[in-house]
C-alpha cells in the first residue's frame, strides 16, 4: 500500500500543496481531480521522485521511502502529462531505452518488450517511428514504457487527453485491465471516466484536498466537482 | 556508469541518425582545411599551430550548435520528467550526455588524421607537437563541451543555449587575446589570461604540456558539469 502524508509543497513564495494525505491500496485505481493549477501534477511528481515535498513523507507498507531512491523509483511507472516521447525512435528502440534505464537484464529486454507490447497492442507498430503514430498509439507506446519492469504502482497524469473517443475507450479498457495487479493513480479532467474506472475519488482544490471519498458513494459528482472547486 | 552508458549510447546515435551529425562534421572539417591550406603552401613550412588555431575558433561556434539541444530539449519536450522518474540520477544525466557528446567530438577531431598525416609525410614536424595539438584540441572541445551542456540546462529554448555557449566562449576566447590583455594593468594580466581555455589550449600545441594546465581544463570541466547537474536540481525551488 502506498500511503502519502501531510504532503506540503512550496515553490519560492508560493505553497502548491497544503498539507495532502491519501492512500492507495492494492489492486485499485484512485482518480485524482481537480481544476488545472490545482496541484494534481505537482502530487504526482512528487510520488516519482521528480520534485522532493517541502514538508510531509510517502510510505510503502508503512515504511517511509526516499522517493528518489532507486528501490522507490524501480517500483513506479509513470506517465507524465502530454505524454512526452523521443519522437525520432522507434517504438521499439524507445521501450529498448526505457528498459535498459529500468535496469532490465539484457537477457530479460526483448522477452519485457514483447509482454508489454501484447498489453497494450503495439506489437505491429514496434518497428515503426514514434513521430508517424497516431496519438492513440503514441499513448500506448508511453503506457507500454510505463509498465516496463513490471511495476507495482503506476502513476498516470491524464492518459486519455487530446484523444478521440474511440482511443479514449481503448485506453480506459486498457488501464482497467491493468488494475487487477496494480495500484493505479489516475489524473482526469473527465469525471464520466473517473466514475466509470476508479474506486475512489480524490479533488484537489488549490493545493488542498476537497474531497477523498470512495466512488459509489458520491452522489451526483458533477454537481459536487463544481460546488467544491468553484 | 550503467546508466551513463545508456545514456552516452543514445547520444551519440543521435548524432548519426540523422543528417546533422554529418553535415556538421563535414562542415568543420571543410572550413578549418580550407583556412589551413590556404596559406599552408605560401608560408612552405609544416608548421601545425595554424591548423589548431583554426580549429579551436571554428569549434567555438560548432561545439555551442551541437550541444545547444542536449538538456534544453529534454526540457522542452518533457522527457527529462520520464528520466528522472526512472532509477537514475541528475549526474548520470549529463554525465551520460557529456559522454555521449565528447565520442562524437573525438571521432570529429580523428576526421582530422588525414590532414596531419599529410604535413607529416610533407615536411616532418615534430611527433611531440602533433600530440600536444591534439591533446590541446581534445581539451579545449571538452570545455566548450561543458560550458555548452551547462547553458543548455538553463533553459528550453536551444537557441538560448547556442548563443549562450557562444557568448561565454567568446569572452572567454577574448580573455587570452592580446587586444583585451594590453588595456589591463600588468598585475591582472597572467590572470585574465590564464582563465582563458584557449590560452592554456595554445601551450599544448607549442609543446609545452603543464600539470597546471592540466588541472585547468579538468577543474573547468568538472566546474561546469556540477553546475549543469544543480542547474537541474534547482527545478524543485
Amino acid at each position: 500500500m502506498l500511503k502519502v502524508e501531510n504532503i506540503n509543497k512550496s515553490f519560492k513564495e508560493k505553497e502548491v500543496l497544503k498539507d495532502i494525505s491519501f492512500e492507495i491500496k492494492k489492486n485499485s485505481i484512485v482518480g485524482l481531480l481537480g481544476p488545472n493549477g490545482a496541484g494534481k501534477t505537482t502530487l504526482m511528481r512528487i510520488i516519482v521522485g521528480f520534485y522532493s515535498a517541502s514538508n510531509g513523507k510517502i510510505l510503502w507498507d508503512g515504511k517511509k521511502v526516499d522517493t528518489r531512491s532507486e528501490k522507490h523509483k524501480s517500483r513506479i511507472g509513470y506517465l507524465p502529462e502530454n505524454n512526452p516521447l523521443y519522437m525520432n525512435l522507434t517504438g521499439g528502440e524507445y521501450l529498448e531505452y526505457i528498459s535498459e534505464l529500468k535496469q532490465i537484464s539484457k537477457e530479460e529486454i526483448k522477452e519485457e518488450i514483447f509482454k508489454v507490447a501484447q498489453q497494450c497492442g503495439i506489437q505491429n507498430v514496434l518497428s515503426q517511428q514514434i513521430e508517424t503514430l497516431s496519438k492513440g498509439y503514441k499513448q500506448r507506446v508511453g503506457l507500454a514504457a510505463a509498465l516496463l519492469g513490471d511495476p507495482k504502482i503506476l502513476i498516470l497524469d491524464e492518459p486519455t487527453s487530446g484523444l478521440d473517443p474511440n482511443q479514449i475507450i481503448e485506453i480506459r479498457d486498457l488501464i482497467k485491465g491493468l488494475s487487477k495487479n496494480k495500484m493505479i493513480l489516475i489524473s482526469t479532467h473527465i469525471l464520466p471516466e473517473a466514475r466509470e474506472i476508479c474506486e475512489r475519488l480524490i479533488i484537489i482544490n488549490r493545493g488542498e484536498i476537497a474531497l477523498n471519498e470512495e466512488t459509489k458513494k458520491i452522489k451526483n459528482l458533477e454537481k459536487k466537482f463544481v460546488e467544491l472547486t468553484a | 556508469m550503467k546508466n551513463i552508458i545508456t545514456i552516452a549510447k543514445k547520444e551519440w546515435r543521435n548524432y548519426f541518425s540523422s543528417p546533422v551529425g554529418y553535415v556538421f562534421a563535414g562542415l568543420l572539417l571543410v572550413v578549418v582545411n580550407w583556412l589551413f591550406f590556404s596559406n599552408f603552401f605560401i608560408g612552405g613550412q609544416a608548421d601545425l599551430n595554424p591548423y589548431w588555431s583554426n580549429f579551436s575558433l571554428i569549434l567555438s561556434l560548432f561545439v555551442p550548435a551541437i550541444s545547444m539541444n542536449l538538456i534544453a530539449e529534454e526540457k522542452k519536450n518533457s522527457t527529462w520528467e520520464v528520466l528522472l522518474s526512472l532509477p537514475i540520477n541528475e549526474k548520470e544525466l549529463v554525465l551520460g550526455k557529456f559522454l555521449g557528446c565528447a565520442l562524437y567530438l573525438l571521432f570529429t577531431i580523428l576526421l582530422s588524421l588525414p590532414v596531419i598525416i599529410t604535413v607529416y609525410v610533407l615536411g616532418k614536424p615534430d611527433v611531440g607537437l602533433i600530440i600536444g595539438g591534439f591533446v590541446g584540441i581534445l581539451l579545449l572541445s571538452l570545455s566548450y563541451l561543458s560550458v555548452g551542456i551547462f547553458v543548455s540546462s538553463l533553459s528550453n529554448q536551444a537557441i538560448v543555449g547556442f548563443l549562450g555557449s557562444s557568448v561565454i566562449l567568446l569572452v572567454n576566447s577574448l580573455m587570452g587575446q592580446e587586444i583585451l590583455l594590453s588595456r589591463v594593468p600588468s598585475f591582472a594580466k597572467d590572470f585574465i589570461g590564464g582563465l582563458s581555455v584557449n590560452f592554456r589550449s595554445a601551450n599544448f600545441s607549442s609543446g609545452a604540456i603543464s600539470i597546471g594546465d592540466l588541472v585547468f581544463f579538468i577543474s573547468w570541466i568538472i566546474i561546469f558539469i556540477t553546475l549543469t547537474i544543480i542547474s537541474l536540481k534547482s527545478r524543485n525551488k
